[in-house]
This record gives structure tokens, sequence and C-alpha cells, in this order.
């Protein structure tokens, strides 16, 4: 919003003084300021000068700044210049300005004397201050107080002894300024002085009081007799004064003569007295302090135990026992004692206390342990909850519920079942619940199952049951629904209300039947209840048919009270459907107000998405309810919908844009990508719709994007049926340019707040679809627009639709090309159908070898059911190949389509170091799918780097712990994958589990960052556990479950699209740490295989797989996805070295090396896609096929273009994924590369490598060297192998076929130089 | 910490007034309560506007506490501050002043509540003290380093109770957060959080309009010791905000005088401050002598600095083992979540003062320290003003709290105190 210009002079600097004036040396500053004063400028600048002379002005500004000591509105500011000046000028101008001056002009400078403790002026001040008459003898008074020479205190003892009446108050003040004064300078003989000539003087009661304060504190220890003295006084003030200084009084003795004294005071001045001692502590106090609980006086009494509290100890444990088992407030004020008391034994002590206490007292101590948490104590309370007492009873197993541990479980549910009364009952009940909770998950309700496998009596059967029922589980879901069938009718209600208040999901089903054919009417209403309850909790986790069970639900609720509940369930489902279903009620006059508020409810939520559904029903509630509370609602709403129904609120944004030194003004002029003609790669997100319900037609562009001094760009598209003239009409915050189908037709370059409509530009519409795209500056604070179409006489504009997400070609034409046509604008320009694309999810695994996998090898040791049902379901790839054979290149790869050595880039990012490999403004996959309309959510491991400031705001590079300790985590990263394409991101900069920085990313921050270096004492230890770095971690960073919260944020990012755009395609990249070593798998997969740790990892990564399988098709996403899984490279040394070796399981089977090797077990890798209807189900596929294609094959399905500077190693190979012309390679050459970059090239079964050996690991030593195999061309500088003959690669042929080697390495530089390996993309193809 | 007491239980419990008033003015008799009039705290205001009168509403719910007198330069806050009290006691006996100094001089008045505009409250919390009030002044309390040093230096020179207004100091979830850090579970403390509003300073005047007469509006009282400069009533109606004149360290200590002051508090910090103090954008980034470092970073609004959005002036203390997060919505976030214990959600805002106003009343009678008093609140805003000093000044600063002295830096030195307007001085 621009600066409202009332302050006319305001010389506002929001970024502080300094800045505007860092050019200027100091003395320039001062001459400047000098020559405003000596010049006829306005006051307002003379005074500024004053005022900024104080932090510059030297001896050069005082004779300026003393000449204006005399003027009236100046002077002021002359001595807030000179006072902070330090030169001794200046005291001689204001010495010399006493005389001249009188007044207030007089006084000021009297009062800078002080500031400046002028001794030079005590004669001067002495005058002043010794005649009574005289106006100014306060101030000069004060003066000589800060002054405080011997001279000046002289003088101001002489005027509180024998000085006039009227000035005595401030020479007493004076006289304590300059005590203090003396004090600073270790005087305490003269301080103190002082301090009794005040307290002694004739002056009022609360300045004598302050002078004894002084007395008492400043003789330290020894005060302690005057302080004494002073509690004991008759005066109030004095009192007062001596019970702070008892406070502020130090020393053993003083605390010991309170203590003593405390005992001869009287009964109120006790009382004040035991707090004073009970803030001081110390020896004595306890012992005086509990002498006093036996005080004759009630006050007393209570004021000591309320002390003891803080004091006490175990020996204090009887004293309080002894109040607490008596009554009123003392009892309670003692009990509250023992809760809070310290020391030793004390826990000890009120047990064997509470053992001896009987009835109401006994059940008290038991709360008081409880509260003390006295774990020690659940044997006794095990047995005071056999007590015949039912008040002991209940109240021991309250506190069981808080102190007892799950192994004490059996024995309580063994005190349940033989408990009578029914209150105990409850509680008994109440307490195993508690209990359970603290138990593992899978073992909770474990005890109660089996007591009611055996339990015989219906009443303890029900008992078990509500217990079940409260516990939950799906053990004890079984437990609970079998019981639905007893015989037993005790049992069999107890059953159904467990199943009512089921707390998930899991009972819906049960609870609907009940609902439907129970015999009990009340059992009937029960489960509807329960029934809608669920409802309830699944409408707010996006239910699709949510609507659909509350329409059943509603058919099924007979009574009233019931429908009313099903009412308030419904209007918490934001959807048309439930607005159309609660109106449908309003004709039921039990129900009508219910159902006219549920409408009301859900009418404020969709009325922006569906307008005249909203008006609609809202039309049928005022004509229900008429004058009804929701009727005045509904027409509320109507008015809001007349009011701004022809606004549009549905936008896309793209932005923020500035530039270094522009302000907004001049960012309104400089073309940004999306004004530019044919503008490139601009991710345009969805804008919220105005949320302010008094402005619903503003749009906030700050809260979208935040910020002062930038523009940003927005753009929908107007669909008119007959085309023709209109107007747009617009208000904003601040300048605004609109360019509708290309064609610029408002501009204003302003600052101001945004009014609706304050602007209006006359347009035509075409007949279809028609781009509006504005640009918005922004200033400062605000940054809103508003917009609407119109006819051009202002009246409503029939036939306009508007949709925000619609496809098409929104970019300026080139200048002079004119206005395009409508082809263009409504066709769009990409061969994409328009119907549903379909969701994207790509599943990537760490380190997974082609040979870890059921369906590649079935020799595998560990169970991979899940990725062996999805190549059922789909194609399974058997030469499909990582681009490289270690993890930074090939993530790249996948996400740009381009091959990793093309970057420079060597070596993997192991840290914080950055920036981020994929380049600014290249197109990646991700963003490629989010112009043709996706979600796109990346999970887990990122490892294409990540740019992180220290706190000077340098850009950190470096590897290592010292890099990471440098990080300044308030800083956003500025190159994090939603920098990249992604919409979403939450995950780790490199490999979660080995690598310096142990600590999530989620977007682009870190939010919780690492505290302190990893210790690895905790994880587990065996072959497969190497490879942590001893890095930073993060506060409950749990290098074990990392791949469960990935998959957690994968299903929650699935989850939210089924509810908040299941019209809307995504694409989702979930990246795991498994099978990377070290082979930490989660703690629910430990020991699941018969392959170890890293079998057990195995097993975890199919487990995500299944999981997130499972969540396609809960969520109804299955028949339309694209799910892809594969790995970045082959399988580790470690864990192929040990798995052969104590498993006799081979990661790489069945192939020539592993992980950075160039050999294929270092890059083929397992490639299954499913995608129904599309994908033919247990096909395989020996088409050679590379991970960079997923680029150009994921264009290809969404009907993408590629631009020729993209991608440019990816092939679409989406007929090889659909099975079509399995006889032609999709790709003609296939390159390969090291982490060294070392390069190989593919073409068939010919594969040449440009280098000796594996090109990664070491085969002559080590853990390797059992697996190398001879050379047979020592010679030869390159590796050529036939992968047909011989697919060990056990042969080089090198030199047998010198005409293949020139080919593959004429190919290759021809890849190298040209760029890139994919066809040429021919502009218009 | 001192351990929190009920004002209730004391009150019924002690049967003592220390400070015994004069004069009982008659209207006193027909009171509300059972505290028998002569026991009874007696209390003034000076310089009442909405945030002073939500203040004064609690403290006209004390049983103990009788308001008899309003000091305001302008008619009309006079006038409504006595239509609120009267209103309250169903009676007609608060008296206006529109000289402070009348109202400094009755005898009966034990204690006074300041809320003033922030540039008068050090002077008139002195001038209060001077006269044997116990004074209860909204922050900040001082609008420069001096300001605060001879505010505090006075409380103590009359053994006065002071209560800044602070009142997040006795707010649950802010207390909850502050003995978390204080408790060792969070690990060692190595940075505390606490936020900011926007930053800016305001060196420019309002056009002159003529002067009201001063029954009406007193605009030489209303200026007091801030220099001179013509009247608009902008100023006088709350809009003098951000002036340099009128406001504290480019208004830092609009939020910093809690937050910070909870910092400290956080990190046992209450009897000095940080050392450096480095501006870095709106982020101000200071470190204490052991290490730990203070943030001020601005937001708390809607999220800006990346606060998780728990209400206005949040803090955040983060340990080696966990952090917390809290702000005036009552919401607390933490890690571990097991630190949360039973208590979810503490529904008193931030900006209540019941607690706070209590503590004060409590300890007008017992003379204890009160929660927020003149050395808290001394460390606390001085940390806050050097830290805007740094910003000001565009550079890091290095302050030795001992001193009270920026080292080796002249013109943030000059900056620590400002010449009052004549004839006011402390």
């Amino acid at each position: 919003m621009a600066a409202v210009g009332l302050s006319i002079l305001a010389v506002a600097a929001s970024a502080g003084i300094g800045r505007a004036q860092q050019a200027a040396t100091p003395a320039q500053r001062e001459q400047k300021h000098l020559v405003t004063l000596r010049s006829d400028a306005p006051l307002f600048e003379k005074a500024r000068a004053c005022q900024q002379l104080a932090v510059v002005g030297t001896a050069k500004s005082v004779p300026v700044l003393a000449g204006l000591l005399g003027d009236e509105r100046l002077g002021g500011y002359a001595r807030f210049a000179m006072e902070p000046i330090d030169d001794p000028s200046v005291d001689a101008a204001f010495r010399e300005a006493v005389g001249k001056l009188s007044g207030r002009l007089l006084a000021g400078v009297i009062n800078s004397i002080a500031v400046r403790r002028d001794a030079k002026a005590v004669a001067a001040l002495k005058k002043l201050a010794g005649k009574p008459s005289s106006p100014v003898a306060a101030e000069a008074l004060a003066a000589l107080g800060q002054i405080a020479t011997d001279e000046a205190v002289a003088a101001l003892r002489g005027a509180l002894t024998e000085g006039a009446a009227e000035l005595r108050v401030p020479a007493a003040d004076a006289c304590m300024a300059a005590a203090e004064r003396l004090l600073a300078q270790k005087k305490q003989k003269e301080a103190i002085a002082l301090y009794d000539a005040v307290r002694a003087a004739d002056v009022p009661g609360h300045v004598k009081a302050a002078g004894a304060y002084h007395a008492i504190v400043v003789r330290g220890p020894a005060g302690a007799a005057l302080l004494i003295e002073h509690l004991r006084s008759g005066d109030a003030s004095l009192r007062g004064i001596a019970l702070r200084a008892a406070r502020a009084l130090p020393g053993r003795e003083v605390t010991e003569a309170l203590a003593a004294e405390v005992g001869k005071a009287k009964a109120g001045r006790q009382v004040l007295l035991i707090q004073v001692l009970a803030e001081r502590k110390g020896p004595g106090v306890r012992k005086a302090i509990a002498a006093l609980a036996g005080s004759g006086n009630a006050e007393v009494r209570v004021e000591s135990l309320k002390a003891l509290g803080r004091v006490g100890d175990a020996s204090s444990v009887a004293v309080l026992l002894r109040a607490a088992g008596g009554s009123g407030e003392e009892a309670a004020v003692a009990c509250a004692s023992l809760r809070r008391l310290g020391g030793d034994g004390t826990d000890a002590a009120i047990l064997s206390g509470m053992k001896r206490a009987a009835g109401g007292f006994r059940v008290e101590l038991i709360g008081v342990l409880a509260d003390r948490n006295v774990t020690a104590a659940t044997a006794a309370l095990l047995a005071e909850a056999g007590s015949d007492d039912p008040a002991v009873a209940k109240a021991a197993f309250k506190a069981l519920g808080v102190l007892a541990s799950p192994k004490e479980i059996p024995a309580m549910l063994e005190l349940l079942l033989v408990t009578k009364s029914g209150p105990v009952v409850a509680e008994a009940e109440n307490a195993i619940v508690q209990v359970a909770a603290a138990a593992d998950p899978a073992r909770r309700a474990e005890a109660a199952l089996a007591s009611l496998a055996s339990a015989r009596q219906p009443a303890a059967r029900a008992s078990l049951l509500r217990v079940l029922g409260r516990i939950g589980g799906a053990k004890a879901y079984d437990a609970v629904a079998a019981a639905v069938g007893d015989a037993d009718a005790v049992v069999k209600d107890a059953a159904v209300r467990a199943l009512a208040a089921w707390s998930d999901a899991r009972a819906a089903p049960t609870l609907l039947k009940l609902a439907k054919d129970a015999g009990s009417k009340t059992h009937r209403i029960l489960a509807l209840r329960g029934y809608v309850r669920l409802l309830g909790l699944a409408a707010g986790r996006g239910d699709d048919g949510i609507v659909r069970k509350y329409a059943e639900a509603m058919a099924l609720a007979d009574a009233a009270d019931a429908k009313k509940l099903v009412l308030a369930g419904l209007a918490g489902v934001a959807h048309v459907d439930a607005l159309k279903l609660a109106a449908d009620q309003l004709g039921d006059r039990a129900v009508r107000a219910e159902a006219a508020s549920a409408a009301v409810t859900i009418a404020r939520a969709v009325m922006g998405a569906d307008r005249e559904a909203a008006r609609s029903a809202m039309e049928k509630v005022i004509a229900a309810a008429k004058a009804g509370r929701s009727a005045v609602e509904a027409r509320k709403i109507l008015q809001q919908i007349d009011r701004f129904a022809d606004s549009i609120t549905a936008w896309r944004v793209a932005g923020p844009y500035m530039q270094e030194g522009k302000i907004y003004s001049q960012l309104f002029d400089i073309a940004f990508e999306p004004e530019k003609p044919g503008a490139k790669g601009v991710v345009w997100r969805p804008l919220a719709a105005g949320t302010d319900p008094k402005r619903p037609a503003i749009l906030d562009l700050k809260k979208a994007l935040g910020g002062d001094q930038r523009a940003a760009y927005v753009l929908t598209w107007v669909h008119s049926a007959s085309g023709g003239p209109a107007r747009l009409e617009l208000g904003s915050d601040d300048g605004v340019k609109a360019w509708l189908n290309g064609q610029l037709v408002h501009a204003n370059n302003v600052a101001r707040a945004a009014i609706p409509y304050t602007d209006k530009a006359d347009i035509t519409l075409k007949a279809g679809w028609n781009p509006l795209l504005m640009k918005i500056t922004q200033n400062q604070i605000p940054w809103e627009f508003c917009a609407r179409l119109c006819a051009r006489d202002g009246s409503k504009l029939a036939g306009i639709r508007i949709d925000a997400a619609h496809e098409g070609d929104w970019t300026l034409p080139a200048a002079g090309a004119g206005v395009k046509g409508e082809t263009g604008a409504a066709g769009g320009r990409s061969a994409a159908p328009r119907g549903r694309l379909p969701n994207i999810v790509f599943i990537l695994a760490d380190d997974l070898g082609y040979g870890d996998v059921g369906c590649y090898n079935p020799q595998a040791k560990a169970p991979t059911p899940h990725l062996d049902r999805l190549a059922r379901q789909g194609v399974r790839f058997t030469d499909a190949h990582s681009p490289s054979t270690v993890c930074t290149p090939t993530r790249y790869s996948i996400l740009t389509g381009r091959m990793a050595f093309r970057t420079g880039m060597g070596g993997v990012f192991t840290g914080v170091g950055g920036p981020c490999m994929i380049e600014k403004g290249r197109l990646t996959l991700p963003q490629m799918l989010r112009e043709k309309g996706y979600t796109t959510g990346g999970f887990g491991k990122w490892h294409v780097g990540m740019t992180f400031f220290d706190k000077q705001g340098k850009a950190i590079n470096k590897s290592g712990l010292e890099p990471v300790k440098r990080v300044d985590y308030s800083r956003r990263i500025p190159d994090a994958p939603i920098h990249r394409g992604f919409d979403r991101f939450f995950g780790t900069v490199c490999c979660p589990t080995t690598d310096w920085l142990y600590a999530f990313v989620d977007g682009d921050r870190i939010p919780v960052p690492p505290t302190g270096i990893l210790d690895r004492t905790p994880l587990p230890k065996h072959p497969y556990s190497r490879d942590n770095r001893p890095g930073m971690i993060a506060p409950g960073f749990d290098l074990e479950e990392v791949d469960m919260v990935f998959l957690d944020k994968s299903l929650k990012f699935l989850e939210g699209q089924a509810k908040s755009a299941p019209d809307k395609p995504f694409f989702l990249y979930h990246s795991t740490q498994a099978v990377h070593l070290p082979s930490f798998a989660g703690r629910a997969f430990r020991g699941k295989t018969k392959a170890g740790p890293h079998g057990d990892f195995i097993f975890e990564f199919d487990h995500i797989v299944g999981e997130l399988m499972k969540a396609l098709d809960r969520l109804g996403f299955a028949d339309n996805t694209l799910l892809i899984v594969s790995s970045d490279n082959g399988p580790e040394v470690t864990s192929v070295v040990h798995m052969r070796k104590d498993h006799k399981h081979d990661g790489a089977r069945p192939w020539r090396g592993v992980k950075r090797d160039q050999w294929e077990g270092g890059h083929r890798v397992p490639f299954i896609a499913r995608w129904p209807g599309k994908i033919k189900p247990a096909s395989t596929s020996d088409q050679t096929i590379c991970l960079t294609d997923v680029m150009a094959t994921c264009a290809a399905v969404v009907g993408a273009k590629l631009p020729q500077n993209a991608a440019e190693d990816s092939y679409d190979v989406l007929p090889a994924l659909l099975g079509q012309k399995a006889d032609t390679p999709v790709r003609r050459y296939t390159l390969h590369q090291t982490i060294r970059l070392a390069m190989a090239i593919r073409r068939g079964p010919w594969k040449y490598l440009d280098h000796k050996g594996s090109g990664g690991n070491n085969y002559s030593r080590g853990r390797m060297k059992p697996y190398a195999l001879p050379d047979t061309a020592p010679d030869a500088p390159g590796q050529l192998y036939n992968l047909q003959d011989d697919p060990g690669e056990t042969t080089n042929l090198y030199y047998k076929h010198p005409e293949i080697v020139k080919e593959l390495k004429e190919k290759l530089e021809q890849f190298k130089t040209t760029g890139r390996s994919a066809p040429n993309r021919a502009a218009g193809t | 910490m001192r351990a929190k007491r009920t004002r209730r239980a004391f009150l019924k419990t002690s049967g003592l007034a220390l400070a015994a008033p004069a004069i009982v003015p008659a209207g006193v008799l027909g009171g509300r309560g059972k505290v028998p009039p002569s026991e009874k705290i007696v209390l003034g205001a000076i310089g009442i506007g909405p945030r002073g009168r939500y203040v004064l509403g609690h403290m006209l719910n004390e049983a103990d506490v009788q308001f008899v007198a309003i000091c305001d330069v302008q008619a009309s806050r006079r006038r409504q501050v006595k239509a609120m009290a009267d209103g309250r006691y169903g009676n007609t006996d608060c008296v206006m002043y529109r000289d402070m100094f009348e109202l400094l001089e009755r005898k009966d008045i034990d204690a006074v509540l300041i809320a003033t505009g922030d540039h008068w409250h050090a002077l008139a919390s002195i001038l209060a003290a001077k006269a044997g009030k116990d004074v209860y002044s909204e922050k900040p309390c001082g609008i420069t380093i001096g300001d605060c040093q001879e505010l505090a230096d006075t409380m103590n020179r009359y053994g006065r109770v002071f209560q800044a207004g602070t009142q997040r100091r006795s707010i649950g979830n802010f207390r909850f957060a502050v003995e978390l850090a204080r408790s060792g579970k969070l690990g060692k403390i190595h940075t505390v959080h606490a936020s900011i509003y926007k930053l800016r300073v305001d060196y420019g005047w309002l056009p002159g309009q003529p002067e009201p007469d001063k029954e009406v509006v007193d605009w030489d009282r209303w200026l007091g010791p801030a220099p001179w400069r013509p009247y608009n009533p902008r100023y006088v109606q709350g809009r003098w905000r951000g002036y340099f004149d009128f406001d504290s360290g480019a208004t830092l200590l609009d939020w910093g005088a809690h937050t910070v002051d909870l910092c400290q508090w956080a990190v046992d910090a209450d009897t000095t401050t940080p050392l450096t103090y480095e501006p870095h954008g709106g982020t101000i980034v200071a470190h204490y002598a052991d290490g730990i470092r203070l943030v001020m970073r601005q937001g708390g609004f809607r999220n800006e600095g990346n606060w998780l959005g728990l209400g206005t002036c949040p803090v955040r203390f983060e340990g080696d083992e966990g952090w917390v997060e809290t702000g005036d919505s009552g919401n607390i976030a933490l890690h571990p979540a097991s630190l949360m214990g039973e208590r979810k959600r503490f529904l008193r805002r931030g900006t209540d003062p019941a607690q706070h106003t209590s503590n004060f009343f409590d300890c007008v009678k017992s003379r204890a320290l009160t929660a927020a008093n003149a050395n808290i609140m001394r460390q606390s805003h001085i940390a806050c003003h050097a830290a805007a000093i740094a910003w000001m000044l565009g550079r890091k600063v290095t302050f030795d709290p001992v001193k009270e002295a920026f080292v080796g830096d002249d013109e943030a030195n000059r900056m620590r105190t400002r010449a009052k307007r004549a004839p006011w001085h402390a």
C-alpha cells in the first residue's frame, strides 16, 4: 500500500538511520547539520539537525549550539545535542548560560549540568539552591546530588537539616542521589551518614523510610539490629521498608536474627516474616517455621505449613501429616505442601504415613502419592485397591492409573474382576485403560483378552469388553465385535456400547449393520450415533463417498434426535451434495432448525466453488426457516453472493518477481518472464480465494507471496458463450496491468489501497476461452487485488464462466504479431487430451540390486511379495539401467532427463554442500508435469544438492561436519526441490542415515535443526551397520524410522490429493533410504526375514511399495495411475559381500559387478511399471531403457512438448511400456557413467567401456578381490563385451571387434560434444 | 523462579495491611467485597487510554483495591475512566486531575497505575516513587537506556514496589515454556528466539495545528520530557507510535519488552544482558557471554519469520535435547512431545494482565519483589534498546552489561540517553 501522506515532514527511515548516512563520514554529517543550523531552514530541519548532532557533534558544534540555548523553541534541542558531546567547552557553555537565562530555559541548563556532573558548577548551583524563593532551587539541589563533591554534599546536608521546609524533600532526594555516587566510589561510611541524616530529617514518612532502608542495607550484616528495630516499628512505612530490607540484606547472621525474631513477633507480623524466611531459606529457617506450625494463631499455622512446602524436607513430613489429617484450610495447605515438599526420604515417609492413615485421610494421601509420581508405591497401592473401603479402593485405582506400568495390568485385572462396587469398577477400568496406553500397541489388549477368554460371569465379561473397547486395536475389536452376538444381554449390551464408542473407522461397517437390524431399539440408536460419529472422523480425511454414507445414515434415522445427529456431522462436509442433502431435510419440521443450520454452514464453505448451488439452498432455507437465525445467516450469504457474484475469485499466481534496487513503480515497467512474448517455464500456482468474509472479492497476494517491492502475475480464463463487448473492473494494491487474449487492456502505475472497483477498462471478449493475465505490483504492507467482468453499462454480464485451471496458451504475442487467433487460445498447443490425465507415482529405491527382488531372482532370500505382485499387474523390464552407478548423478538424470556428466560434476553430495546440481531454469520432470496441471510432491531422499548459508549469508559449498555446524538454519534454502518443480517436499538433503546432516527438510527449511553430534552407541551393530558419518543430528531424528516418516508423508500427500483435489492429477516422487547402508530396517521389520538385517531392510522397502499400492487402491487412484518402481544403481559392496557369505543371497545376480562398477551389476536395475488398462499385466520387456527416459515418457503420457534444451538424454519409451513394437529398439544407444565420470556406451548387445577395469570398486585388494576375474585383454585401453553371448562380461572383445569399438567410441564422443543423445526435437513437432 | 502464590489465600489469611491509608474516602465504606476499607490498597491511575482501561478493569476486580483518582491530560479520557470506576463502584467518588502532582500529593493513595504514552512511563513512575507510591507501569517502561537506569535506581532508592507491565511473566503457557527451558529438560539451551514487530523509526512531525485549551488537552504536559513539536490531534488520540521522540528503540520494545524479557528469564539471565548485537535485515542476533544466542526476529501474526503461528508475541527456546515454542494463543509446540505432560492448552491469552496485577498487589502488601520488578525490567529493556541501537546504526555493537555501556562505539553510547525537555528531570 502507498505510504499515506499525512506526515508531511516525515523522514521515515525503515532501514535505520545508519544506512542512509553511511555514505558520509561523521565529520561530513556534522558539517551538514551545522550548515542547516546556520541557515534559515525551517524549525523542523534545525530540530532534526540538533538531534543528529547529539550523535555526531563535536567541540566544533558547541558555539553554534550554545547560541541556541536561549531560543524558546530550539533551546531544548540545543541541550539535546550538547549533553552527549564529550568536550569541556560544553560545560563552559552551560555554566555561562546559567548567568544569562531564566525560567524553564535556566532549569533546562541546570538539568544538563546535573547530567554532565560538572563539578565546576557547584558554587553557582549552591547559590541557586540557597534561595527558597528561587524557582530553580529544586533543580539546583538535584544537580548538586548528581555532582556529589564534598562541597556539594555539605551544601545538601545543610539544606536537609537547616534549609527551607519546602526544599527538604528535594534535598533529601539529592542526598540519597549523592549517597549513591559515594557508594560507587566505595565511600560506605559517608553514604551511611547521609542515609542516617535522611531518616532523621524532618521529611514525610516515605522519605524517612527510604533513608532507613539504605541505612540498613548499606550496613550489611551489621544492619541486622537496625533491621529488627524497624520490623518492630509502629510506623507502617518503616515496617514495610524493613520487610523489603529483610529480603535485600544478605548474611547468615541476618537470617538467624530473623529466625529468632519470627518467634517473638506478633501474629500478624509473624505471617509476613514467615514469607520472608521462606524466601531466604538457610540454616535455622526450617526449624523456626516448623515451630510455628503449632502456633496458637490459625493464620500463622497456615502460613507456616505453606512455607514448609518450600523449605521443608523429610523431617517436615510428620508435622505436615499431622496437620493434613485435620480439617479446614490448614489440612488443605498441609496437603498442598506434602505434594511439593522436596528432600530424600520424603516419598517413603509419606507412603508409610498413608499406610497408617485411616479413611478419608488415606484417600487424600493416596492422591498425594500419585501427584508426587511415587512409582515405588505401586505394590502398596495394589494392596489398597483390594480394600473393602470403596473410597480407598477407588483412590488406589486412580493412582495406579498414573503410577502403574503395563506389567501390573494382569494384577489390576484380577482385582477388577472381584470388585463389586460400581464406582470402583469404573475407576479400575479407567486405570487399566490408562496403563495399557503405555504398553506396546501390538500387545496392549493381550492381558484383557486373556482374562476375557477365561471369565465366565456376565458382569466380569462386560467389564472386560468395556476395557477392550477403550484400549482399541484389531484384536480387541475382533473380541468386542464377536461379543455383539453373545447370548447374555448384559454382555451383549456392553459390546454394543463399546463398539458405538469405538475410536477408529474399523467399527463403521458393524455399526451400520447394527443400526439397521439390531434387535433393541436402544442399540440401533446407539449404533447409528457411533456410526455418524465415525463418519465425522472420516469426513476430515477426505472419504469420497462420505455424502452417500450420510444419506444412508439419514435414511436409517427414524427419530428426530438421530436425524439431528446426522445433520450435525453433515455440516462439516464441504461438498455441494452435502448441501443438497441438508436442504432436503428442511421439510421435516422436527429437524428443520438443524437442517437449516447445517445448510448455512455448508453453503458458507462451498459458495466460492458453486455459487448457484449455494444460492438455491439458501433460498430454500429462507423459505423454510422464515425468521429464524439460520434465515438471517442465509440472507447474508445471498447478499454476499449477489454482491460478489461477478467478482473473479479463481486465479493462478506466479511470482514474486523482483529486482535489486528497483521499487514497485519501476518494477511496473520491467517485463518479467510471464509478460515476455512466448513466456517459458512460468510456474503457476493456485491462488487462495479471498478468506475475509467482509471482503470476499479481495485476493491476498501478501499471504500467498509475502514481501515488499515486488510484482506478481495472476492468470485466469474467461469463457464467453457469445463473445462481445464487456467491461473489466479492477481494484489493486498497488499498480496493475491487464492483458486479455494477449493484448494490453489496462495499465495503472500507482500506489494505493485495493478498493473495488476503482479502475474500469472496456474490453471485447471472444466467444470461447479468453486468457486474462494481470500484473500486480507491491509497494509495502498489504498486497491485494480484485477484478470482475460486467457489461459496458455496469450491468450483469450473461454467459460467463471462469476457470483458472483451464489449459491453453496465455502467453503474450511477440511485438507486432497482433492478437492470436481463436484456435490458438482455445485449442491450446499441446496434443494432450483434455480428459483426465493419469497420476504418476515413481518409487525409487536406493541401492536395490537386480537380484534383490524375487521376481528378478528366484533365489532371492528376502521376500518381496508386493513387488512381485506389482510385476504381475504390470510390466517388468529386464534390461533397464540407471544412468549412473551411484546415487547423485542418477537422481539428477531422473529429474531432468539428462546425463549428469554434462554438468561436469563428479562425486556425490554427502552434507550441506550445494548448490543444487539441477540448474535454475532447467525444465524438470515435476515442473513439466506441473505445467500440465499436476500437483507434484517429492518425499524422501533428495541428494541432488541444496544450498545452505552460514551466519554471514555465505553459501556453503563444502561437505563434512564443520560446514554443518556453520549453517544458519533461520535462512531459507533457495534451491530446494520446491524451487525445482515440486509443489511440496519433505525429506532429507542427502542420505538420511549416512551423511553429515541428520535432519529433515520441509519445503525450503529445516524445521528442527540439528543440535548435537550423532551418538552412534544406541544404534544396531552388525556387519551391515557401518557407514554413519559422525555428523550433526536434529532432536527426534530417528535413523531407524526415516523410511516410515517418508512413507507417512507420501501417504498424507495422497490422502490430501484425494480430499482436496480429487480431479487434479498428481505426480508423486517417493525416494527411499531403503536399502542403502547402514541396513537399519525399521523396528517393525527387524527379524522379519531369515536374511539378516539387510534382508529385513529389503522387506521394508517392499512393504513401502505395498503401502503406497494399498493407498492408491483405497483412495480410488489405482486405475488411473502410472506406477513405476526402480532403483538408483546396483547393490552396495558391503551388503553383497556379506549376503553372499551369510545368506547365500546375491543382490547383483546374475551380473558382474556391484554399485560403482560400470559392469552390469552396477547399473542394471529392477524396473516395474503398472498402468491398469494400458500396460498389459504380467508382461516382461527386454527393451533396453534407462531412467533418463522417465521424463520424455511422462511427457508423452501427458502430452507435453519438450523443448530442445531439456531432457537431452531422454527417450520416449512409452511404446515399450505399452508393449507396442516389441521388435524395434525404443532407444538405439544408451550411455553409462560412473562416479568419476568414466563413460560407457551400449548398442544392442554391444557395450563399450571407455576405460579399464570396473570404473568404480578396486578388485585388486580387499573385500572385492575374491570376485576379480582375469583380464582377457590386459593391454586394451577400453573394454568391449557382447552381452548376448557373454552376459557375465568375462571376455573383452576390444581387439577382436575394433570396428565396433571405433563406432561406439565415435558415437560416445558425438553424444558428449553435441550435448544430447536423445533425438532432436525440432520446433513444432 | 518464585513459587506461584495464590493471592486469594493470602488475603484470606493475612488480615494485615501494611500501607495504612491515612484518609478513608466516604464512598469506600460502601465498596464491594469483604475486605474492610481500612485494609484496602488505595489506587490512582495516570494517563489511561484503551490499554490502560483494560488493565484498570482487572484492578477494579480486586476486592482489596479501591480505585479513587484518575489523572490524564485529556478531559475526555479523564471522564471515561471516572465513568468506568464510578459505574463499577456505584458511587461518584473517582476524582479527576489534569496535573499528576495533585494526585501524587494525596497521602491516601498507596499505588498508581501508569499507562501514559511510552515517553512518559519512566518519568511518571519516578515521580510517583518519590511521592511514596508503589507503581505498576505499562511497558516499555523507559524509551532509552538512561530512562530504564534512572527508573530502576529510583525504585531502589525509595524501596518501592514496582511491576513492569510485561504480564506474560505471569501467564501460564509462557511460564510453562520458561520453566521447561530452565529445568534442563530441553538439554543445554543454545538459542532463544524473541519475536519483534516490524522495526521502524519516524523522525517527522505532523503538521502543526492550534493547541486546544489545556483543560481539554494539555499539550505541554502531554509532551512532558519529549522535545517540543507543534500540536496535532493525532498524537494525543494515540497515533504517536513509531515517532522517534515518543516511542522506544525503533518500536522494538513493543513486543521485545515482553519476548526478550521471557528469553532472558528462560536462560537465567535476569541480572545481565547479551554482549553483542548484530542486525541481519530485520533480524537481530545477540550473544550472551556463555555463547547462548538470542534471535530477535520479526513476525508472529501470519507466520512471518518461520514462526509456527501460535499467536502474537511468540517465543521459542531451543536446547540440544528439545525445543519449545509458544505465543499469545496459549498454544504450545514442543519437542519431544512427552514434555507436554497433561496440560495441552492454556486458556488465558498473552494480553491478559489479571495474574500480573494480582502479583503486584500481593507484593504491595508483603513488600516482596514482583514478578517483573525494576531490576528485571532494567536488564531486559536495556537488551532491547541495545539491539535497536545496533539496528539503527546498521552494524554490530558490543555491550558491557556491568558498565551498561557500549564498547568502543561512541555513537552507540551517545544514543543511550536523550536530554529531557525542561523543566523535567529525573
